[in-house]
């Protein structure tokens, strides 16, 4: 009996190699079947036709430098309105000796992004600055106090106005918005209704119709008699309609905290508002920012509309741009050039959004 | 039962009691500087203007008006436009975002990078200045005489699309019943045979018999009509300055359907995108295992699982079409809020009803919406458990 219990090994087997050249990558990811083939040249052609045609319509062929529309002979775009115009359309007909207060206001406005990406920043210097803000920004833009010149609203137009309504609205919306949420979350029967009423009925109708209620309708509530600035108005629909929306988000946030954080809080003894303010709100808040972030996006996408009730934001200057006999006919040009202002401030906000989303996690 | 009022329950209604008199005393508030308003002004209050003759015309509408029709007319108009041009426009921006999100998230790197430029240059320019540009790049199409031909019968031109219109006379609502009848003789074979593979543990593929079974009445009616000259079908010819014959649909409608179907369609891409990476890849793997090609993991498997949690989202999209349609108002097109909301307000001066109407028909809108959506839910909830 052969009691040899030799085993026999195999001879060990290379690792399969993954290649991870780009010829692979390639095959992988651009022409793993005829019909991906297909596609990917399709693609690459159009590629190929639209980046040229592109930038030879916005740079190369473009004309940047002249008077009127007779210089723009090239085949590009004419970007003499914008410009000739650019002092318009950036301050509107603030007076030219006091454009540094729309700098330094806004520059205030500005210091709010990098805040929120500090982990560790001080929460109640945040808050305060949050409050602050709006006062200290409409102080440097309307002027009257410590000895800046007043100036009136009526000059408000273009590139800051539009950014002058998403902000305001931005900030008012805020605390209106957390109070909605949390009388929505409430158990309270009259409270909770009348949160969820006015939560689904602004958002139900499109921002026009409120817009026009502004416009038209608000004047016939005030007592007989008082005037209210049209610029105001329009503000104040802007939060109250960003509200309902940004209740929605909160509440959404309030739902994701675990209950048991709402019971260790009552059972530690904390009053309704402790708890709130100490231990749920601090959390939803900070799991939120992206996400009021991206409503922020969607604010200052919706100020556009002003334009119907004549308030002159970016695209209510470019549209008198367009009505005057000078610059008629240059519509590619000027819409090109809104879209391309909104897509930068829009593209670059949601995409920080998204970081920070990710960051969170 | 009784209720023990302590001293807990007792502050609870306090506060709420007075809440409630805060809000109501704001509304009393409202409401007096209101009536005073409206009494030092003059305006007479109520709906009795809608009965009144409008006096303005309107380019385009589905029912018949012409401005010695009332108030109330044209508001029908506006809501037979809103309703229009939001129904075209959800269906061109779902099949837009189902191709733009499925080739997000598609392997081929160039298609999965253009979709994605797409979205996101779509998503971050404002409605507003998209649709005005595409109603500028209407208007500066050539003229009529030099249209473009798009295809047989169809020209595009600065008047708007010409296309061939087809005239029941009367008998379309007849072939709406048999197209009714016949989808529901289709429903009763899909149950049928249902019924009848219920222990297979699958069913049947049914549904090329069901589509053919629902088309069939009408499409035999629709035949015959043609057949006997009952349906006419007239094409637009170049006379003169302007086209005879056909329909014309207007650039501004054709303009708000695009830039509505487009911008909503980056969002729906977006929605498809997110609940298909939402089904793990451990479905993907388990399809690939069994052998299934690609072309079928992704539809038979994966878009059909990722169909559910999309149907909320993707009608918070159709809502937002139904409100963002009220845009018609910029381009000067003929809906709810420029007829009811705009035209008749300022030649009426009722303020508060017009714009209460409008509210009001938005309001209903999206309260059917949602009241179908929980419908739909509850329907798929069981279905699940």
């Amino acid at each position: 009996m052969n009691n040899d219990h030799t085993i026999s090994m195999i001879e060990p087997k290379p690792a399969i190699q993954i290649k991870t050249d780009w010829v692979t990558w390639c095959k992988r990811n651009l022409f793993s079947t005829p019909f991906n083939t297909l596609l990917t040249i399709a693609g690459a052609l159009f590629i190929a036709w639209a980046i040229p045609t592109m930038l030879n319509w916005f740079i190369f062929n473009a004309t940047f430098i002249g008077q009127s529309q007779a210089d723009c002979v090239s085949n590009g775009a004419c970007w003499l309105p914008v410009v000739n115009r650019i002092e318009l359309f950036t301050y509107g007909m603030y007076p030219e000796s006091q454009q540094w207060r729309v700098d330094v206001a806004f520059g205030l406005a500005a210091l709010v992004i990098p805040m929120l990406y500090i982990k560790r920043i001080n929460k109640p210097f945040m808050l305060t600055y949050l409050v602050i803000l709006p006062f200290a920004m409409w102080m440097m833009l309307k002027g009257g106090n410590f000895g800046l010149e007043t100036i009136s609203t009526t000059k408000f137009a273009g590139m800051m106005l539009t950014l002058f309504l998403a902000i305001f609205g931005m900030v008012f919306a805020l605390p209106l918005g957390i109070l909605l949420a949390l009388g929505r979350h409430s158990k309270k029967p009259i409270i909770h209704w009348l949160s969820v009423t006015y939560i689904e009925l602004v958002r139900s109708v499109p921002v026009i119709t409120l817009l026009f209620m502004a416009s038209l309708m608000i004047q016939l509530f005030l007592p007989p008699g008082q005037e209210f600035d049209v610029l105001l108005r329009v503000v104040a629909v802007l939060v109250l309609f960003t509200a309902a929306y940004m209740a929605e988000t909160i509440r959404g946030g309030l739902q994701s905290i675990p209950q048991g954080q709402f019971e260790a809080a009552k059972a530690l003894g904390f009053g309704y508002w402790k708890m709130m303010g100490q231990i749920i709100l601090p959390q939803v808040l900070k799991n939120s920012i992206p996400s009021l972030l991206n409503q922020f996006v969607g604010i200052l996408k919706e100020t556009t509309l002003v334009m119907i009730v004549g308030v002159l934001d970016i695209v209510g200057v470019a549209s008198s741009t367009l009505s005057n006999a000078k610059w008629v006919g240059l519509e590619n040009e000027m819409y090109a050039f809104l879209a391309l202002f909104f897509f930068i401030c829009c593209f670059s906000l949601s995409q920080y959004a998204a970081h920070l989303e990710r960051r969170l996690k | 039962m009784i209720m023990k009022v302590t001293k807990g329950t007792l502050i609870d209604w306090g506060q709420q009691a007075a809440l409630l008199i805060i809000v109501s005393t704001l509304f009393l508030y409202l409401g007096t500087n209101m009536s005073e308003n409206i009494d030092s002004l003059g305006i007479t209050t109520g709906f009795g203007f809608l009965d009144e003759r409008a006096g303005y015309d309107i380019t385009f509408s589905l029912i018949d008006y012409n401005q010695n029709d009332t108030y109330l007319r044209a508001y029908w108009v506006g809501v037979a436009n809103t309703l229009l041009v939001s129904f075209m426009s959800i269906i061109f921006a779902t099949l837009l975002g189902f191709i733009i999100g499925v080739g997000r998230v598609s392997k081929n790197w160039v298609v999965s990078k253009l979709c994605r430029t797409y979205v996101e240059l779509i998503r971050n320019v404002p409605l507003v200045i998209q649709l005005v540009w595409w109603y500028a790049l209407f208007l500066s199409l050539p003229a009529v005489r030099s249209s473009i031909s798009l295809a047989d019968d169809v020209y595009l031109s600065n008047r708007g699309l010409a296309v061939p219109h087809v005239s029941m006379n009367g008998w379309g609502v007849y072939i709406l019943v048999a197209l009714v009848v016949s989808f529901a003789f289709a429903l009763a074979y899909r149950n049928y045979v249902y019924r009848r593979s219920q222990w297979q543990g699958f069913h049947p593929n049914i549904w090329p018999k069901f589509a053919l079974i629902t088309v069939s009445l009408p499409l035999l009616m629709i035949v015959l009509n043609v057949l006997n000259d009952n349906i006419v079908i007239s094409t637009p010819k170049l006379m003169g300055f302007n086209f005879q014959g056909g329909m014309t649909i207007i650039p501004e409608l054709v303009a708000l359907c695009i830039a509505l179907s487009v911008y909503s369609s980056s969002y729906i891409a977006e929605i498809v995108r997110g609940c298909i990476q939402s089904i793990s890849s451990g479905q993907q793997e388990a399809g690939k295992a069994l052998g299934f090609t690609d072309h079928n993991i992704m539809w038979k498997l994966i878009v059909p699982q990722a169909v559910y949690p999309m149907v909320p989202q993707i009608t918070s999209v159709y809502l937002n079409i139904i409100k963002n349609s009220s845009l018609g108002v910029v381009i000067g097109f003929m809906e709810l809020v420029s007829s009811t909301g705009g035209t008749t307000l300022n030649n009426t001066g009722q303020a508060i009803e017009c714009i209460l109407l409008v509210m009001g028909t938005y309001c209903i809108f999206s309260l059917i919406t949602s009241l179908l959506m929980n419908w739909y839910n509850s329907r798929i909830s069981i279905g699940k458990s």
